[in-house]
């Protein structure tokens, strides 16, 4: 899995790599410059430490030398933002509602038709297709960033930040809340899935798969056990909007925002013990199930994909 | 040079022959208090020592909760520290490092040095000096102590809200980090006031601007930044502590607040202070670079002219700090502009010292080691410091580790080293005893090698991923190797911090009389034979190395042969000169030991840490108390003039001034410049918030009525009548002081009006600062405003009453001008205060 | 060196301060333009400021080599060399002025 600056896979992420590698060079070259300047004024000869040794030196080295470099510089960087804005004046292909709460995310995929899909702590993207990320958050500022594809861009509550994505190839990324935000901000990643258009848009549109005969008494208790007051599940008796959707979970890669692989005794776990897992979210920790209702419960969950 | 000056020149060295008792005199009036008493005393030599010793213990006590972090973070999902002490402890670690060990420490240094380096006595306000740094010490103890009772803050260093609000931290950890922070910011603007006056009007008799030491050049500009910068943060810290206490909206968005709002004034304050704290070691380089190599400073005046332009260009970066918040693309552009502006001072400075090593030659002693690492890692810190300027690199960067390491370069690299550099320089002129060389190369050693393998990995674990502020991380992401380095390198620079302190055990013996001298052959004058009186007599100066330029001049002045060689009025005193050419303008005597100021520490931190747990009562008596020891401690400052002395070389000088020429005058020119700069943050507040939020003012938000501001402006303009007229009372040929008492008090009572007219105008046209964001403003101006309007009535009160019994007239009007100087302030202010919650709503913008 | 006064200490001091101005009319004329005006009229603005603001500091920089500070080698060299840093940052500032278009995000 990628989480760096250097593997790029979208076309902002390369162009900032490719700043990123001209930056070290340049800044090795004169670090190395300034170092043998240094030790040529302790240790050199004579003739060597004499031509160092005048205000003229200081002159050229300290502020003709990185006036030129830095000119040069901030064109570039003025040139790469202005690629950046550029790119914004066509009309995104797709728009997906990103917005960061404690300690997780909700995700809304909004279909052109204005359907909208609720998601969260996963984000699929289809490949080739510019999106743009519509970021908010109702409680405290975050930060989203997927460095595969891009730089990062605050969620800053009472404003709208919009992000453009684009994303090369297929494969799996992961990003990660990159603004303090309290608690278990350590805690508060999430995957990012990029498929092919066509798959994209048939998992965006696709049925959630849960509900199979093993998993009925799961989804009783889950649905009688007030579980849907802060979660929702389409298609179940649930619908609370407090916590992450659930439709899907089964199908994420991990649970608790990226926290744990996603699996039957994971889920049990968190259902459990969540706070010892990821101290301080805001789900309660719901000890008094026997254990084989909580393993019932999971099941259900693992079913939803 | 003046012929003047000349004259007097050639009259010096006195070859007579001193009055025998003239020493034991002058080491009578500045004798140390003896024992546990030492607490009461005021002079910069005792209270410098005492400053370093409480700015070290901060860096090691913050050294150590940084070791805790790296063997939280050594492997991954380690379980050594839970999230919340962990979140305490990165808040704590940030804090403690900027606001107790860096600021504090380069002030100390500055305590501690500048009068013997400007051949002054002591600093002008000795008692100022001790107050803020008693404030510090206990203020900041504490503070610390809260981590040891789980009340410490965990919203970070920079407490950005909403997340540091009372919704989202309801404990009193941010409280504690708002008040005790705020107060220890205002002990350090009372030590830059200090600074600032102590190095324009006490140098050394010759010694002009251009012939002024880099350090105290940087320490010039240090203070003066200090009085501009703080200011924002000690208006944001009040704010968000109005809001958390009585729900005053500034930063609530919901409510017509913005969020964003902190990030400016926090980092209008934030990125001057790496700066603020960079400066003063890149002073002590240039002092120790030229003895070192034996040779003067090439490029003097390129380094006073990339110092003066980094004091501007770093107030241009605040914006550097928020990339990532989506504000517009220009803006960003702009910044990003501004911050490759700063860099290049800093490579005037770098290139200065290679020049200087290149003209002498470098002996390698363990300050040189330290100075050469500081170079090492600097420069490479300076080099990221680009990157990370340039906009579309930090929106990958910002908040990783990369920037954890690029700070860390600089300031460790910027400032603890120049720092350690110092303390084995400047050892043999404070101790009996040097340094050991030996073990101070070992702790470099450490330090330097360990300082690379804890740092620079941090680069790489930053560009793969790792964001700044986590507990703990997952396996599998590359993240293992780079942390494991860190956290192995920080027991190395801990190793080395161990060695100077084991050094500092074995050869440290502070004296204030006896120091081992001037052992590295430097040539400015702190290395002249030093008591607590600091040299026996203060020299006049033709050149920036005057140890250098004549050899004789050490024995001369420590055989009394120059300028003020004993006690003139048989009190402490100091030559005043003037702040370009520094001619001698008159002597100022000095306060002794006490106990009032210490006492005053103690109450006001006692008052501010007491809000902090909501004791209000028992916060409200010391906070009077506080009050009553300032003004026991001010009562005898004042002292009346005792004619014309001879300090030597053919020149008598007055002892009293008043006006432009008193020291005390620019004291209160420099609070009054403190009080402009935080209400211009406010102003800038309040505009900025329009910007956003437009939407919350009048006419939805209740406009106060006409009446309101015609009766407060009438109340000013009375105010200002009688000032007027007070001023010239005292000053006429037959001064009647029941007029000028008369007339203040009526002055005082209409400034007092003028703002209870101001603030009941809104509140009757049915504002309530919890209304909104805008309202909460507009009701902050008032707040502000009594702020200035109760100092000026203290100390209106206590002219009066020294005027009453005698103490305080139309020649001796030092207390009375100074009282008259913050009532202007206090009616420009004001006006300007009506002009903008009452004129700008009504522009209909 | 000789004493030059208050006005004398602004002189000196006057590259920094032009920059200062300069910094200040452009960033605030920004928020203000892009919430109340227009953007045409901001980059407006902020050219004709960095023009304004280009010209001063060569022209006093000019003025006072030869003038007030003519006796004093400190007083002259460092006021020139600090015209000369704040000509440079207002021109870097202008640049992104004038490259970037105002009042639009990046994102």
């Amino acid at each position: 899995m990628n989480q760096s600056v250097l593997e790029p896979n979208g076309a902002e992420a390369e162009r900032i790599a490719d700043l990123a590698l001209m930056l070290f060079g340049g800044a090795a070259i004169i670090f190395f410059g300034v170092m043998a300047l240094a030790a040529a004024s302790v240790w050199g000869g004579v003739s060597v430490r004499r031509a160092i040794a005048s205000e003229r030196m200081i002159v050229a080295a300290g502020i003709a030398f990185p006036v030129i470099t830095l000119t040069a510089l901030l064109f570039y960087s003025l040139w790469l933002m202005r690629a950046n804005i550029q790119g914004n004046a066509t009309p995104p292909a797709g728009r997906i509602e990103v917005a960061a709460e404690q300690w997780w995310w909700r995700i809304t995929y909004v279909e052109p038709d204005g359907r909208r899909i609720s998601e969260a702590n996963e984000l699929r993207l289809p490949v080739g297709r510019e999106v743009e990320l519509v970021l908010t958050s109702p409680d405290v500022i975050h930060s989203l960033w997927i460095p595969a594809i891009g730089g990062k861009l605050d969620m800053i509550p009472g404003r709208t930040n919009r992000m453009r994505v684009s994303i090369d190839g297929p494969g799996i990324y992961r990003g990660q809340c990159a603004e303090y935000c309290g608690g278990p901000h350590a805690l508060m990643a999430f995957d990012v899935i990029a498929l092919e258009a066509t798959e994209f848009d048939a998992w965006v549109r696709g049925d959630v798969a849960g509900g199979s005969t093993e998993t009925v008494r799961g989804r009783g208790i889950f649905e009688e056990s007030g579980c849907g007051s802060c979660h929702a599940v389409r298609g179940a008796n649930a619908s609370g909007l407090v916590g992450p959707d659930l439709s899907r979970v089964g199908g994420r890669r991990t649970i608790a925002a990226g926290t744990l692989p996603t699996s039957r005794e994971n889920l049990t776990r968190f259902i459990v013990d969540g706070q010892s897992i990821k101290p301080g979210n805001l789900m309660p920790p719901f000890g008094l199930f026997a254990a084989e209702d909580v393993d019932a419960i999971s099941a259900y969950l693992m079913s939803l994909q | 040079m003046t012929s003047t000056a000349e004259r007097e020149t050639a009259e010096l060295p006195n070859p007579l022959p001193r009055p025998r008792d003239e020493l034991r005199r002058l080491q009578a009036v500045w004798a140390i208090p003896e024992g546990w008493r030492i607490l009461s005393a005021v002079n910069n030599s005792v209270i410098g020592y005492f400053y370093i010793g409480a700015a070290f213990l901060f860096f090691v006590l913050a050294g150590v909760l940084a070791l805790l972090m790296r063997v939280q973070l050594a492997v991954p999902g380690n379980l050594f520290l839970d999230q919340e002490s962990y979140n305490q402890i990165f808040t704590m670690h940030g804090t403690v490092m900027m606001f107790l060990f860096a600021v504090p420490a380069v002030e100390a240094m500055g305590v501690l040095l500048l009068p013997q380096m400007l051949g002054a006595r002591d600093l002008p306000f000795p008692r100022l000096g001790a107050f803020a740094f008693w404030a510090y010490l206990v203020g900041g103890l504490v503070f610390f102590s809260t981590l040891f009772f789980d009340m410490a803050p965990s919203g970070g260093w920079f407490m950005y809200p909403p997340l540091t609000g009372s919704r989202f931290s309801p404990g009193t950890g941010a409280d504690f980090w708002l008040l005790g922070i705020g107060f220890i910011e205002i002990s350090a603007i009372a030590g830059a006031i200090e600074i600032i006056v102590g190095v324009l009007r006490t140098r050394a008799p010759g010694m002009s601007l251009d012939k002024m030491p880099i350090f105290a050049w940087t320490m010039l500009i240090f203070a003066v930044m200090i009085v501009f910068a703080f200011p924002a943060v000690i208006l944001a810290t009040m704010m968000l502590e109005l809001e958390r206490a009585f729900d005053w909206p500034f930063f609530i968005p919901d409510r017509g607040g913005d969020a964003l709002l902190w990030q400016h004034l926090f980092w209008f304050f934030g990125h001057p202070e790496v700066y603020i704290i960079f400066l003063p070691a890149a002073g002590m380089v240039s002092m120790i670079v030229p003895t070192m190599a034996a040779t003067p400073l090439v490029g003097y005046r390129l380094i006073v002219v990339a110092l003066i332009a980094t004091g501007f260009f770093s107030f241009g970066l605040w914006v550097h700090h928020m990339f990532t918040t989506g504000i517009p693309a220009m803006s960003l552009g702009f910044f990003s502009a501004a911050s490759m502006a700063v860099s290049v001072p800093s490579g005037i400075q770098v290139f200065s010292w290679i020049a200087t090593m290149a003209a002498g030659r470098l002996r390698i002693t363990a300050a040189s080691l330290f100075v050469l690492g500081f170079l090492f890692i600097f420069t490479l810190g300076g080099l990221t410091g680009v990157m990370v300027a340039m906009v579309p690199f930090d929106w990958q960067a910002h908040d990783t580790y990369f920037v954890v390491a690029h700070f860390h370069y600089v300031l460790v690299g910027g400032m603890v080293f120049p720092l350690f550099a110092a303390f084995y320089y400047w050892a043999p002129a404070f101790s009996r005893r040097a340094l050991s060389e030996r073990l101070g190369k070992i702790a470099f050693v450490l330090m330097f090698v360990g300082f690379n393998i804890a740092f620079f990995p941090m680069h790489i674990a930053g560009l793969i991923g790792m964001p700044r502020r986590v507990y703990t991380y997952p396996a599998g992401l590359g993240w293992e190797t780079p942390n494991l380095a860190s956290t192995i390198g920080a027991f190395m620079i801990a190793a080395g911090v161990l060695v100077f302190l084991l050094d500092l055990i074995r050869h440290l013996r502070p004296t204030v009389g006896a120091s081992a001298g001037n052992v590295w052959n430097a040539g400015t004058l702190e290395w002249l034979e030093n008591d607590v009186h600091a040299a026996r007599s203060v020299p006049f100066v033709e050149s920036r190395d005057p140890l250098w330029e004549d050899a004789r001049l050490s024995a001369d002045v420590h055989k009394g042969r120059y300028y003020l060689p004993g006690t003139v009025t048989g009190r402490r005193e100091t030559i005043v000169t003037s702040a370009i050419l520094a001619e001698p303008q008159y002597v100022v005597r000095l306060t002794g030991p006490g106990w009032a100021h210490l006492l005053a520490a103690i109450f006001t931190a006692a008052f501010f840490l007491l809000l902090t747990v909501k004791l209000v009562t028992a916060a409200i008596i010391c906070g009077a108390v506080a009050i009553a020891c300032v003004v026991a401690w001010a009562w005898d400052t004042d002292s009346p003039s005792a004619g014309d002395v001879d300090i030597g070389g053919g020149i008598r000088l007055p002892t009293y001034a008043v006006g432009a020429a008193s020291h005390s005058w620019w004291a209160m020119i420099i609070l009054m410049a403190v009080a402009g700069a935080l209400y211009l943050s406010y102003v800038f507040s309040y505009l900025y918030l329009w910007t956003v939020r437009p939407q919350d003012w009048p006419p939805i938000a209740p406009l106060a009525s006409h009446a309101g501001w015609i009766a407060s402006a009438a109340l000013l303009c009375i105010s200002a009548a009688a000032l007027w007229a007070s001023g010239r009372s005292i000053r006429a040929a037959v001064p009647r002081l029941w007029l000028t008492v008369g007339l203040t008090v009526v002055g005082l009572l209409t400034l007092l009006l003028g703002l209870g007219a101001d603030v009941a105008s809104h509140w009757l046209a049915g504002l309530r600062p919890q209304h909104s964001g805008y309202a909460a403003l507009v009701f902050t101006a008032g707040f502000l405003q009594a702020e200035i309007v109760a100092a000026v009535c203290i100390m209106g009160i206590f002219a009066c009453v020294r005027i009453l019994v005698g103490l305080t007239d139309g020649r001796r009007s030092v207390v009375f001008d100074n009282m008259v100087l913050l009532w202007g302030y206090g009616l420009g202010q004001g006006a300007l205060g009506l002009l903008l919650t009452h004129g700008f709503p009504r522009l209909g913008m | 060196m000789r004493s030059v006064g208050t006005l004398g200490i602004g002189l000196w001091l006057a590259g920094p301060i032009i920059w200062a101005t300069h910094f200040i009319i452009v960033y605030a004329s920004e928020s203000v333009a892009c919430t109340r005006l227009d953007a045409d009229s901001h980059s407006l603005i902020a050219g004709i400021a960095t023009i304004i603001a280009l010209a001063s500091i060569a022209f006093i920089a000019v003025r006072s080599r030869a003038g007030r500070f003519r006796d004093t080698a400190f007083l002259r060299t460092t006021a020139l060399t600090m015209n000369l840093l704040a000509f440079l940052a207002v021109t870097w500032a202008g640049i992104a002025a004038v490259l970037l278009p105002s009042c639009t995000g990046v994102g």
